[in-house]
């Protein structure tokens, strides 16, 4: 697995107040812990990149808004300068992504990953990855065949091998037909 | 207006004839179905359906809080491909 050298956190979603304050969706599992007074983020381009003149940002307040975060950052005081970065990605360096617990993995180490039968049969390739209401789905693309999205639920997907670049599948009978 | 409780909640035909079929043999089957609009019933709770959001099917795994809703609900017809995309972020996944 390579650690990827940039991980996006969060996107500015508009400017609040005259005072500079950004409304931040957090794209994170530990929202909290990345918005908390202190902590460094960089932002990047609208296009999720970070682009070549990135701005490193300290959080100077943050308090919960609608499911994101209203956040003041050191610097930055003004609504005209704040402005400037509505839509724009937030980053972390890879180096801080949270060690993995037994079976975690992230998922856009998903992406491309080759999908497997339990009797080593290859089904396709991991295209795409939904977020459904029930969990999440992979779209799994086939030679000559239809994709097909496979449920990422343990019943369904028995080993994940980020560093093999594998996963096998035991899927229900009928879901690949 | 609700759905007059005389008729009951609406299961397409042939959709319950197969689950019925399938539970009389006892049997577990990904059911593909394009009925959207049926209402899950408590006798589909365990089986998988494969359900058309109008261009895939959408895998959907019946369990009992969903009871009373449609399959439809399950099977978004605008996928959502998570804020990031393919892009790195700092989101896990779970089995």
């Amino acid at each position: 697995m390579v650690e990827p050298e940039w991980v996006i956190v969060g996107r500015v979603r508009k400017t609040h107040g005259l005072q500079g304050e950004l409304v931040v969706e957090a794209i994170t599992d530990r929202p909290g812990e990345i918005f908390a007074p202190g902590r460094r983020v960089v932002a990047g381009t609208a296009t999720a990149r970070i682009g070549t003149s990135p701005r490193d940002f300290v959080v100077l307040r943050s308090r919960p808004f609608k499911g994101g975060f209203i956040i003041a950052f050191q610097g930055l005081d003004d609504r005209d300068e704040a402005e400037k970065w509505r839509g724009r990605f937030l980053f972390i360096p890879g180096s801080e992504l949270a060690p993995l617990e037994e079976g975690e993995v992230y998922v856009h180490d998903l992406h491309g990953l080759r999908v497997e039968l339990t009797d080593g049969t290859l089904v396709g390739t991991i295209s795409d990855i939904y977020e459904l209401p029930q969990g999440l789905g992979l779209d799994v693309r086939r030679e000559g065949l239809p994709s097909v999205v496979v449920p990422y639920r343990a019943e369904v997907v028995r080993s994940v091998d980020v560093a093999a670049g594998m996963m096998v599948i035991d899927p229900p009978a009928g879901l690949l037909d | 207006m609700a759905r007059s409780i005389k008729k009951g909640p609406f299961v397409h035909d042939s959709l319950q004839k197969r689950l019925q079929a399938m539970n009389s043999r006892n049997e577990k089957r990904v059911v593909k179905t394009w009925s959207r609009a049926s209402t899950i019933l408590p006798e589909f709770v365990g089986h998988t359906f494969a359900v058309h959001n109008g261009n895939k099917f959408i895998p959907v795994y019946v369990t009992e809080n969903m009871v009373g809703h449609k399959l439809g609900e399950f099977s978004p017809t605008r996928l959502f491909r998570g804020h990031a995309g393919s892009r790195p972020a700092d989101k896990k996944a779970k089995r």
